[in-house]
């Protein structure tokens, strides 16, 4: 049997995949563990395989350690010179504050490229999978595996069905996607066209990209019952539903870190004020779900009582407000507005629901003529709108209530299926076409 | 609840000079710091192994109901002897804040209304418990595995004592705490977030974030995609090095108390 070695790949994400996929090959990586209750799996944790590393392994490990931390600080240091001319990156304050940042992904790095080509070393391994192979959590395995001509496939964490067209983003500040493994298995040809013109723009990258699905286990509302749904959430009957995704704002973009949280609280006082005078507010109740990092238990008290304290400030009634149950908020939602591009666009898309999306100003990905009709294929294709103002985000969520605008909205999402395979297909399809291509595949490389 | 309905008849006895305990000292001191964290592992601590040591039974009490925990301070209050209760019996205003957490409004009924603080007077006059809105005066961020931490620092309204709160990964929150040095309820909420940052982050340095990232990113962009040499630790860590750069900004500059120091 050959081995598959899996990196970055999670189980509670991807545990279906993983486990047809331990039916053909070995399945071994650094993270794995056998699933509870299924003793008819088996996969192959390679670090306790492994064992600790000898000795003189760990004196070499060391070494390269204390070189790479010492490269990669002066490369931090002339990088951050670009950015910041005036500072003194030198200076013995700045210097700690680096290495402190430096030495733990230098460690992590190395960590996984060592005990990778320890484990090719004892047990040949066919190919690397990886999961979203831009993070550092697997792209050091992927380096390592092409350096020593094993061939690598990389797997999506999400879909990306309203990925920006290169064409219209590429400027100042904007950054690739930086796949790194020989293929890239997509969701779908939508999501291959897309990334097949961006990479057109970087010879350099050599990615081949497949749509053969991402297998990720089913988020939405597939098999729920919307009015079973929305009766499970506590909505009134006789009203239409209207779910608001929250977006966050990571530390790791300059231009958002402080303006988008003053965005995003300009955003909701927007839609609030814009709801209480509008005309479908004694017709729905409101749903707003958080973002998943709003929803950490230490978070999400203090995030809900924010709402619900702006929301009662401009006399509305309470909204609901969600942590989790996404799939049944999915389910029972009639409209979903959500706050900038999401990837859960795809879910709504997928459940057959119109959505409108309101965009803070911190990201606007654009100031291109036109970027609110096409900025991307599903925008083009007319099966969302995009929106920067409260006001317009009721108006097109009235609109999405009548029913000639219905008609309008499926057959655009119905074209849109057609035009890019985009009907749904179960991630045990999913699993298995990506699993016969690699049989496929291998099998020819041998 | 007798402890408790005692210690209100029987209002505050001071200590003599030099009585202080050293444990109830470290309490104290955590406790105005806002540490309430550490005061709890050493409240924790004087509870098992000081029983004896009444001062410190007292600023344990007084760090559960910082944290809002009114019935272990009420248990740990009840638990003390009478010695203890005469000689370190609780502060009018820790007092009144135990009995509001342990929702008994009737022991208040005899109390008198002392000149501070005005949360304390308002209570006992009026029945309202006042939230006051923290001025902030100070905002420091720091980007902690890609979340940002904002830590709001401003004078308690009720005492004037500084606090300082923080803020993960969200400012569109509303939270209300127990203010360490009067037990007055302090409140920030998102209209209050947003000033500070408005305040505190002018469109100058809105402008120099922006441009910095841009800046920085077009510099990485060969770089990252391979049209230039890079070394192999920038390969590996792709766009983790972008992060990792903007990570180090955020605490050299982003992070600084003053903007106007901000090129």
């Amino acid at each position: 049997m050959k081995t598959v070695f899996v990196n970055g790949v999670m189980l509670d994400r991807c545990g279906v995949f993983l486990q047809l996929l331990a039916q053909k090959f070995q399945v071994a990586g650094p993270f794995l563990g056998n699933p509870p209750g299924r003793p008819d799996l088996h996969f192959l944790n390679s670090r306790e395989a492994l064992g600790p590393a000898s000795e003189e392994q760990r004196v070499a490990w060391d070494a390269q350690v204390t070189r790479e931390v010492s490269t990669l600080v002066e490369q931090v240091q002339r990088d951050l010179a670009i950015a910041l001319p005036g500072e003194d990156f030198e200076d013995p304050g700045h210097m700690v504050e680096i290495r402190q940042q430096v030495l733990p992904r230098v460690e992590r790095v190395l960590d996984l490229d060592h005990h990778f080509r320890r484990f090719q070393a004892s047990c040949p391994v066919s190919m690397v999978v990886s999961g979203s192979d831009y993070g550092s959590h697997s792209r050091a395995v992927v380096l390592a595996a092409k350096e020593l001509g094993i061939p690598t496939l990389n797997i999506e964490h999400g879909f990306f069905f309203t990925r920006f067209d290169w064409n219209l983003i590429d400027g100042p500040g904007v950054l690739p996607t930086l796949f790194a493994s020989d293929f890239a298995n997509l969701d779908n040809d939508l999501e291959v066209e897309v990334f097949s013109r961006e990479a057109a723009h970087f010879p350099q990258v050599k990615t081949q990209f497949l749509g053969l699905g991402t297998p990720l286990g089913d988020t939405s509302a597939r098999d729920l019952d919307s009015r079973t749904s929305a009766a499970a959430l506590g909505l009134a009957e006789d009203k239409k539903h209207v779910l608001i995704l929250g977006t966050w704002i990571e530390a790791r973009a300059m231009n958002s870190v402080v303006q988008g949280q003053i965005d995003l609280i300009d955003t909701y006082e927007d839609l609030f004020r814009s709801l209480a005078p509008s005309d479908v507010r004694q017709n729905i109740d409101l749903v707003i779900k958080v973002h998943p990092a709003d929803g950490h238990p230490e978070v999400f008290q203090g995030v809900k009582a924010g709402l619900e304290k702006m929301a009662l400030s401009f006399g509305l009634p309470m909204p609901l407000i969600l942590s989790d149950r996404l799939p049944e908020a999915l389910s029972a939602c009639d409209v979903a507005i959500t706050l900038g591009f999401s990837s859960v666009l795809y879910d709504i898309f997928q459940l057959g629901k119109p959505a409108v999306v309101m965009i803070p100003d911190f990201l606007v990905p654009s100031r291109r003529e036109n970027w609110q009709t096409e900025l991307c294929v599903p925008l083009r294709a007319k099966v969302m709108t995009v929106v920067e103002s409260g006001a317009d985000a009721w108006v097109q969520v009235g609109a999405a209530f009548r029913p000639e605008n219905q008609q309008t909205f499926h057959r655009a999402a119905q074209e849109l299926k057609q035009k890019y395979h985009l009907e749904y297909r179960s991630v045990v399809q999913k699993s298995a076409s990506i699993i016969t291509w690699m049989e496929e595949f291998l099998s020819r490389s041998e | 609840m007798s402890g408790l309905a005692i210690a209100l008849k029987e209002p505050h006895v001071s200590r003599r000079p030099g009585q202080t305990s050293s444990l109830a000292s470290q309490l104290r001191e955590l406790r105005l710091k806002g540490q309430l964290g550490p005061a709890l592992q050493l409240a924790s601590q004087a509870v098992t192994q000081h029983a004896d040591d009444g001062e410190a039974m007292v600023e344990a009490v007084c760090v559960l109901v910082c944290l809002g925990e009114g019935q272990p301070a009420a248990q740990l209050y009840q638990a003390m002897t009478a010695d203890q209760v005469q000689e370190n019996s609780l502060a009018p205003e820790v007092l009144v804040r135990l009995a509001l957490l342990l929702g008994r409004r009737d022991l208040l009924e005899e109390m008198k209304p002392p000149a501070q603080p005005p949360w304390l007077v308002e209570v006992l006059t009026s029945g309202t418990d006042p939230t006051a809105i923290l001025t902030v005066t100070e905002v420091h961020i720091r980007g902690d595995n890609g979340h940002s931490v904002f830590t709001m620092t401003g004078a308690c309204p009720h005492c004037g004592q500084t606090l300082a709160r923080d803020f993960r990964t969200s400012l569109l929150v509303h939270v209300e705490w127990i203010c360490p040095a009067c037990f007055g309820l302090v409140g920030l909420d998102a209209m209050a977030t947003r000033a500070a940052l408005n305040k505190l982050w002018k469109g100058d340095d809105q402008a120099g974030l922006r441009r910095w990232d841009r800046d920085l990113i077009d510099h990485l962009r060969p770089v990252l995609t391979g049209a230039e040499p890079r070394p192999f630790m920038v390969q590996a860590l792709a766009q983790e090095y972008h992060f990792l750069l903007n990570e180090l900004i955020l605490k050299f500059v982003a992070g600084r108390p003053d903007p106007e120091s901000s090129p």
